[in-house]
């Protein structure tokens, strides 16, 4: 009987004992976020609008499209003779379309696409000439047109006689 | 008596959780051989450790480091764990994931491609490294997460250094390296990892 006891009260020393260990035990905790920037390979963009380096016009806007070369959003900065005009993000394909406001003369315009990761690439220097002096460009649809109009005032001349 | 070692046992559980869980210095009474009010343990952590990988056709490796520093005076040092912070041991970017490597503390492994993981240099069964010189952690092994209490990636059995008297604490190196090619989406892959900090008895 007293053996009993006094193995009951051995095991509830063994108890108390644990438990105060793994309750008293000093124990803090700091947390740290792991987090992994995936980008995927960025080329250099290039302008779908653009089928030549050089353009001349007598507009004053010109709009640049093209892609960044990433099938992901990424942050576009669009620069007319190196001062940027335009940053923002692309579409989430890598599409980028903005509007550039010419300077007479020579415009130079890059665009820079930024990733996540930190990845730079510049398109290569797009010039645009303007030229707001310069005639509409002569074709033969608007000589045509001037040719029916003087057809159609001699038809409406001779009539009246 | 029964009664009475139960009822104290309920009041002292009472009064003693709200310290226990609090990351904050600890202290009271005789623990070991630390005296009352100079057995505290405090632990901090980068926070955040940061990688960046942009993958060529068969996969690249990211390797980044965080400094988990600990304090303690306690005569008998103190063991640091690591642990996922919950359930979850791969890093995710929504439905996307990159599973932890299978290596383990024991016995790391290279990590392979879309797995990452953790080292401690001579720690385990982690080489001596350095891993400072290491710019591809797939050179290296590398153990995966696993879920609380996790793994005892250090264990120390004296107080932790001063300089002139001031505490300068322990500081262990956690190298964290992931390894992925372009089969995954670009986004942020993330997990949270939790350093636990235990005075020894």
């Amino acid at each position: 009987m007293v053996q009993t006891r006094r193995k009951k009260s051995n095991s509830v020393a063994a108890f108390i004992a644990v438990v105060l260990f793994l309750t008293i035990s000093p124990l803090v905790k700091a947390d740290t976020a792991v987090s992994v920037k995936i980008c995927q390979k960025m080329d250099t963009p290039t302008f779908s609008n653009a089928d030549k380096s050089y353009i001349h016009t007598a507009r004053k806007f010109f709009v640049v499209e093209g892609n960044s070369g990433e099938k992901a959003t990424v942050n576009e900065v669009v620069k007319n003779n190196g001062t940027a005009i335009y940053t923002g993000d692309s579409l989430s394909n890598g599409n980028f379309k903005h509007e550039v406001q010419l300077k007479q003369g020579d415009n130079s315009i890059t665009v820079t696409a930024l990733d996540a990761c930190g990845n730079i690439k510049t398109s290569e220097m797009l010039l645009v000439n303007q030229d707001r002096g310069q005639m509409p460009p002569f074709t033969w649809s608007v000589l045509s047109q001037n040719l029916i109009e003087e057809m159609h005032l001699a038809t409406w001349m001779v009539s009246k006689l | 008596m029964k009664k009475f070692i139960i009822g104290s046992l309920a009041l002292f559980f009472f009064l003693i959780q709200p310290t226990v869980f609090a990351n904050s210095t600890y202290g009271s009474g005789n623990y070991g051989d630390c005296q009352y009010s100079s057995c505290s343990i405090t632990i901090t952590s980068s926070a955040a450790v940061g990688l960046n990988l942009t993958p060529s056709g068969s996969g690249s490796c990211a390797i980044g480091s965080d400094s988990v520093v600990v304090t303690t005076h306690n005569t008998n040092g103190y063991f640091l764990q690591l642990s996922a912070t919950t359930s979850q041991t791969s890093l995710n970017n929504g439905s996307s994931s990159i599973p932890s490597t299978t290596g383990t503390f024991v016995a790391p492994t290279a990590l392979t491609t879309n797995t990452w993981g953790f080292r401690v240099d001579a720690q385990g069964g982690f080489g001596a490294g350095p891993t400072t010189n290491l710019t591809n952690p797939s050179l290296s092994t590398f153990s995966g997460l696993s879920i609380a209490p996790g793994y005892t990636i250090k264990t120390t059995t004296t107080p932790t250094p001063k300089n002139y008297g001031v505490d300068i604490g322990d500081t262990t190196v956690v190298w964290y390296g992931v390894c992925a090619d372009s089969s995954n989406k670009n986004g942020s892959y993330s997990d949270s990892i939790t350093y636990t900090a235990t005075a020894n008895p």
